[in-house]
C-alpha cells in the first residue's frame, strides 16, 4: 500500500512549472486530465494546454457536446503543438468533416501520436482524409475501421509504429505501397477481413515486429475462393512475426528469419482436411516456408497448424530448428502423434509448454517411438502443462514420457483440474511412482498450496 | 568437428559469436560478446558539484546521459578547478540521479530495465518530485519520462478530484459558486 499522505502536508506539486505538469498531465486521457481542473484556481486551465488529446465520444452525453469540447480544445491555442489524438467514437450520427478538420488541424500542429477508431459503431467505417499520410512529425498511427481514398503522395520520415485494423483503402495496391513508403517503420500490425485485398503484401526494409491477422468477415458467408489469397513476406529484418490466418492458400517469405527471432503461428494453408500427397505444389510451398523459419529462437504454434503439421510430416520431414530454445505448442488431443515429431526437430530445446486441447477423455491412443529425441537427452530443462490435468491415461502417459526421458529435466509444471480430493491424490500416486530419468527434477504442481489449504 | 556461425544483432556494438563444438557425445555451447567500443575508449571522470558543497565523481558515459552536463563539457568555460557546479541539484538527489544513469548506462535487456525502473520510483512524492526537477534541469529525459508517469499514473489512480487533492495535499481554493460553474462546464468527466 503506498502511503497517500507521503508528501508531509506540502503540495509540491502545485510549485512545478506548467511546462512539466503539461508533460505529466498528457499521459492522461483527457477525462482524467480535466478532473484536474476542479483542483484549485493554478489548475483551472491548465489541462487545455495539455498538448494532446484522448477522449471516447462514449464519454459525452450526445454527440454536438463532444463536437463543441473538441471544438473548444482545438481554438484554445491554434499555434501550438498537438503531439497526440486519440479519438473513440461510436456515436452513429457522426459528422465526418468535424473529424476531417481535427485531423488536418493536428497533422499542421505537428502531431506525434494519432489514434482513430470506429470499431464500436454498427455502421462501421467512416472516411478520414489522407492528408494524414503526410507528415513529418508522426511517429505512431493507428487507423481502426477507417476508410480512406485513394492518395498520390506518402511522406512518412518519421512513421515507427503503425497499426491498421480493418482500414478499407480504394485500390488493392495501396496498403503495399502505403507499407513500403515509411522508411523508418519498425512495428507494423495489419488486421483485415480480406474481402478486398488478396494478395497482401508487406514490404519494408526497417520493419522488425509483425503482425498479420486476416479475419474471418463474420457478415459474409460465402463461397470463399481460396486460391488466390496470399501472404507474402519481404521484410530482411523481422524479429517477431505473428501470423493468424486461416484463409491464405500460400504464405511466402523472402527472408528467412533470423536465430534471435520469435514466431507465433496460426495458418492452415488453406488445407482443409487431409494434405493430399498428390498436392506436391502445396506441399513444395509449405516447405518452403517452415524452411524460412527454421532459425528461430521461440515458437508458438497453434492446434491447426499443427493438425497440418501432422499430415505433413507423413509425406515429408520437417527441418531442424536449430536455435529453437522455447517452444509453446497448442496440440489438439487428436494429433497428438505430432509431439514426438516435432521434438526431434529441435534438437536445442530447453523449454516447452504443451497446451493441450479437444477432449482427453476419449481413449486416445498415443504411442512414443523407443528413439528417445535429442533434446530429451541433453538440454531440455523446462516443460509445463498448460492446460489443468484431470488424471486420465492421454495425460499421464504424456508426463510419463517427460519424465522417465528426459536426462535434464529440472522442472515439470502441471495444474490440477480435478475438483475432488480422491481424485488429486490418485493424480500424485501416480506420479510418485513415475520414474525420473533426471536427479534433479522437480515437479511442480500450481495451485498445490491452495488444495492443501483446504484440508 | 567445428562449426562456426555467427548472427549480427541490430546494435552495432556488439556482436555475439556462437562456437559449436562437438566432443565424443557432448555438446558444448559459447557465447562470448564482444563490445568494440569497449576495448578501445578510455572512460573519463567528470567531476559534479552540488549546490550544497558536496562533489561526485563519475564516469563520462554516465554523465553523458545529462545533455545539460553533454552542453557544459563541450564549453570550457563552464568548469571549474573543481569540476561542473550544479546550482539546482542536493547531494542526495545527485546520488539517487546517478544510481539511475548507472543503471541504464549497464548492459541490460529492456525487460529488466523495466523491472528496475518500477522499483526505482517506489519512493515517497518528495523524492519523485525532486527527480522530475533534477531530471528537468540535467536534460535527462528517461528519467522525466519515468517520473512524470509515476505521477501520471497516481492521478489516474484517484476517483476524483478530491482523492487527487488528498493525495497530494493541494488546497481547494476556489469558491462554492466557482465550483459549482467549473463542474457544469465539464459535467461529462466527472461522471
Amino acid at each position: 500500500m503506498i502511503d497517500r499522505r507521503s508528501g508531509g502536508g506540502e503540495d509540491r506539486i502545485s510549485l512545478l512549472p506548467d511546462a512539466l505538469l503539461s508533460q505529466i498531465l498528457v499521459s492522461l486521457s483527457t477525462k482524467d486530465a480535466v478532473k484536474t481542473s476542479l483542483l484549485s484556481t493554478r489548475w483551472r486551465s491548465l489541462w487545455l494546454s495539455i498538448p494532446g488529446l484522448e477522449l471516447d465520444d462514449d464519454d459525452f452525453p450526445n454527440y454536438k457536446s463532444f463536437v463543441s469540447f473538441v471544438d473548444r480544445f482545438f481554438l484554445f491555442s491554434t499555434e501550438s503543438t498537438i503531439e497526440k489524438l486519440k479519438l473513440a467514437s461510436n456515436k452513429e450520427k457522426c459528422n465526418p468533416l468535424a473529424v476531417k478538420s481535427w485531423v488536418d488541424a493536428a497533422v499542421n500542429r505537428k502531431i506525434q501520436h494519432l489514434e482513430i477508431d470506429f470499431s464500436k459503431r454498427c455502421l462501421g467505417f467512416d472516411l478520414l482524409s489522407t492528408d494524414i499520410f503526410v507528415s513529418h512529425t508522426l511517429v505512431c498511427l493507428r487507423l481502426r475501421y477507417v476508410a480512406l481514398n485513394d492518395f498520390n503522395r506518402v511522406s512518412l520520415p518519421r512513421l515507427k509504429t503503425m497499426l491498421l485494423e480493418e482500414v478499407r483503402f480504394l485500390s488493392h495496391t495501396a496498403l503495399e505501397s502505403l507499407i513500403a513508403s515509411c522508411p523508418v517503420l519498425e512495428d507494423l500490425s495489419v488486421i483485415t477481413s480480406r474481402d478486398d485485398v488478396k494478395v497482401l503484401r508487406v514490404c519494408s526494409q526497417t520493419v522488425n515486429r509483425l503482425v498479420i491477422t486476416s479475419r474471418d468477415d463474420v457478415n459474409f458467408f460465402r463461397v470463399r475462393d481460396a486460391a488466390d489469397r496470399e501472404v507474402v513476406i519481404d521484410a530482411p529484418r523481422l524479429e517477431f512475426l505473428s501470423l493468424e490466418d486461416y484463409q491464405s492458400s500460400s504464405i511466402t517469405m523472402k527472408y528467412s528469419l533470423c536465430s534471435s527471432a520469435q514466431v507465433d503461428l496460426a495458418v492452415d494453408f488453406n488445407v482443409r482436411d487431409v494434405l493430399s500427397s498428390d498436392d506436391s505444389a502445396k506441399r513444395s510451398s509449405i516447405a518452403h516456408f517452415l524452411a524460412n523459419i527454421s532459425n528461430v529462437r521461440d515458437m508458438t504454434i497453434c492446434s491447426k497448424t499443427l493438425k497440418v503439421i501432422r499430415h505433413y510430416c507423413k509425406l515429408e520431414s520437417l527441418p531442424q530448428f536449430c536455435y529453437m530454445t522455447q517452444l509453446h505448442a497448442k496440440i489438439s488431443s487428436a494429433d497428438l502423434e505430432v509431439l514426438q515429431d516435432l521434438l526431434e526437430s529441435c534438437p536445442g530445446l530447453k523449454s516447452l509448454v504443451l497446451e493441450l486441447s479437444g477432449s482427453v477423455k476419449k481413449k486416445e491412443e498415443i504411442s512414443f517411438s523407443s528413439l528417445v529425441p535429442w533434446c530429451l537427452r541433453s538440454c531440455l530443462e523446462r516443460v509445463e502443462m498448460r492446460r489443468p490435468i484431470y488424471g486420465v491415461q492421454l495425460e499421464m502417459k504424456v508426463i510419463k514420457y517427460f519424465l522417465e526421458n528426459s536426462t535434464v529435466l529440472k522442472k515439470l509444471t502441471l495444474r490440477l483440474g480435478c475438483p475432488r480430493m480422491q481424485q488429486e491424490s490418485m493424480i500424485f500416486m501416480e506420479l510418485l511412482r513415475f520414474r525420473r530419468c533426471s536427479t534433479q527434477c522437480e515437479v511442480d504442481v500450481v495451485g498445490l498450496e491452495e488444495t492443501l489449504m483446504k484440508l | 568437428f567445428h562449426f562456426l556461425s555467427r548472427s549480427q544483432s541490430n546494435s552495432l556494438t556488439t556482436t555475439r559469436v556462437l562456437y559449436k563444438e562437438i566432443h565424443n557425445s557432448t555438446a558444448h555451447y559459447f557465447f562470448r560478446r564482444i563490445s568494440s567500443l569497449k576495448l578501445t575508449k578510455m572512460s573519463k571522470k567528470i567531476v559534479l558539484k552540488t549546490s550544497d558543497g558536496e562533489s561526485f565523481e563519475i564516469d563520462d558515459s554516465i554523465a553523458l546521459q545529462s545533455e545539460t552536463i553533454a552542453h557544459l563539457i563541450g564549453d570550457d568555460s563552464a568548469s571549474t578547478s573543481n569540476g561542473f557546479p550544479l546550482a539546482n541539484v542536493t547531494s542526495n538527489v545527485l546520488s539517487t540521479v546517478i544510481e539511475y544513469c548507472k543503471k541504464h548506462a549497464s548492459v541490460a535487456s529492456e525487460e529488466e530495465l523495466k523491472k528496475w525502473d518500477a522499483e526505482f520510483v517506489k519512493v515517497d512524492d518528495s523524492t519523485i518530485f525532486d527527480l522530475i526537477l533534477a531530471a528537468n534541469y540535467l536534460n535527462i529525459s528517461g528519467l522525466l519520462d519515468l517520473t512524470c508517469q509515476t505521477v501520471a499514473d497516481k492521478i489516474a489512480a484517484c476517483k476524483d478530484a478530491d482523492e487527487i487533492r488528498a493525495t497530494f495535499d493541494i488546497e481547494n481554493d476556489f469558491t462554492p459558486e466557482e465550483e459549482e460553474e467549473l463542474r457544469r462546464e465539464n459535467q461529462w468527466s466527472f461522471q
